[in-house]
């Protein structure tokens, strides 16, 4: 095979890689099919359904709950850091409720005996904070270039001078990651003593996304740089999360998984952004998959 | 007896790769996400009765995707429109702007994969986008293994004529 072959195959491989639905696609999808499911399968969907018993329903699944968990609502002002959590915020009721697992996130244990893991454990608290932000068009940056900017070289130096002349660099804590074409300007939340950061549930990083060609920022979006709501929720102990990491799908079902990251994960549902701590497992630094990490009794199932 | 893995697992390993190789066929990535959700719906209500005996889940996904994407050039009748547009106005007609927008890198690539015929597209988006071995495209494809591979080199050979260096 020719070098020149060899390039054009890479360029081919690269182009193809490159070729992803947007961010939302994947979530909306899964929730299309979901609302396919036979309705005794279909629990999870009873969520937000028209159903002749919701009412009674509700009632019981309230009184039920409340039982067990007090309200505790958090608007706190102040985006910066995101909040350690203390012991004293973690109420027996999360107040967003049940939340919604991410896209594609395995909540129980199946057919996963090809799976092992051999990694560090992570040392995960008795509980985090959920962030959640409404999901309107007032929430999501949009920046177009006005006219010729001044660039440079570097990518993340370039991405930052333009969010900086657009009043748009966040001021909380952040990671930067080139994905692409891109540099992300990823959250980081508070867990324990770590700092995690903000990804999709595919393990790709989430937050402000500075889009460049030829070195020149061309567009830039993502969440805007605003106070969140905020509610504690039990975890679950790393050694439960670990004793069923989910498989990585496919045809990487015997894939030993050797790394594990605790970040958050941006889960859209129900006209808000959900963002809850998860824990990323990875294969040789490769494949990537995801497991929240909320105690699976404050998970939609 | 291989177990079924959950649909949600194939749903996450595969809907990156079926979007691309439905999008690499289509015009834009409002009709891949049409086509890509229809692939989805037909594979889910399908999944009672895929065997994993009888063929992989990439190649069966991947069937479900071509015959999406065949049905939806019956339907608009917009490959024949697509490429006429290509070949009259590329690469003047070529607007960058659209795939900078979906963030595809090597646009002008794309752009050419774009104008080769049917099923030399077909075969280079199988062979970057589904792990397919040569020999599962070329069942995919209703060809041998060998007329698989000729046809994805003929295809490699057709795109480096057309893309400069």
């Amino acid at each position: 095979m020719s070098d020149e072959q060899d390039e054009l195959e890479r360029q081919l491989a690269a182009m193809y890689g490159s070729i992803r639905p947007r961010a939302g696609f994947e979530p909306d999808l899964w929730s299309r099919l979901e609302d396919q499911r036979p309705w005794y399968r279909r629990l999870r969907a009873l969520r937000g359904r028209a159903f002749v018993l919701a009412p009674a329903l509700a009632v019981l699944v309230l009184a039920g709950g409340f039982v067990l968990l007090l309200t505790h609502t958090g608007f706190h002002g102040g985006a910066g850091g995101g909040g350690a959590t203390t012991s004293s915020q973690v109420a027996a009721t999360p107040a967003f409720g049940k939340l919604p697992a991410p896209p594609g996130a395995t909540l129980s244990p199946a057919s996963k005996s090809a799976v092992a893991y051999s990694g560090a454990v992570p040392a995960l608290p008795a509980s985090a904070t959920v962030y959640r932000q409404p999901l309107t068009s007032e929430t999501q940056l949009a920046i177009a270039p006005a006219g010729t900017q001044a660039t440079s070289s570097d990518p993340v130096v370039a991405a930052k001078d333009f969010l900086a002349r657009n009043n748009a660099l966040p001021s909380y804590p952040y990671v930067i990651t080139i994905d692409g074409y891109d540099v992300v300007f990823s959250r980081q939340f508070q867990v324990g003593a770590e700092q995690a950061r903000l990804v999709m549930a595919d393990g790709r990083p989430y937050g402000i996304r500075v889009t460049l060609q030829n070195g020149q920022p061309t567009r830039a979006s993502g969440p805007v740089d605003q106070p969140l709501a905020e509610a504690a929720y039990p975890l679950r102990s790393a050694g439960e999360a670990l004793a069923q990491p989910p498989a990585p799908p496919g045809d990487q079902y015997s894939a030993a998984l050797n790394s594990v990251e605790v970040v958050y994960v941006v889960v859209p549902a129900g006209g808000f952004v959900y963002y809850e701590p998860a824990l990323l497992f990875t294969s040789g630094g490769i494949t990537r998959t995801l497991q929240p990490a909320v105690a699976p009794q404050f998970l939609q199932q | 007896m291989s177990a079924r893995p959950p649909f949600e697992d194939l749903y996450r390993e595969y809907l990156t790769r079926i979007y691309g190789y439905v999008y690499a066929q289509l015009r834009n990535s409002a009709e891949a996400e049409d086509v890509t959700a229809q692939v989805f719906m037909s594979a889910y209500k399908a999944y009672d009765r895929f065997e994993v005996r009888a063929l992989t889940p990439s190649a069966w996904l991947f069937r479900i995707a071509r015959n999406a994407v065949y049905d939806h050039h019956r339907r608009t009748q917009v490959r024949e429109r697509t490429e006429h547009r290509l070949r009259a106005e590329l690469p003047a007609g070529f607007d960058p702007a659209v795939v900078a927008e979906d963030r595809v890198l090597f646009g002008e690539l794309l752009a050419a994969v774009r104008r080769l015929p049917d099923r030399q597209q077909e075969v280079v988006a199988l062979r970057h986008r589904s792990d397919l071995s040569f020999k599962e495209i070329g069942d995919l494809m209703d060809c041998s293994e060998d007329a698989a591979k000729m046809l994805y080199h003929r295809a490699l050979k057709a795109l480096r004529e057309m893309v400069p260096k």
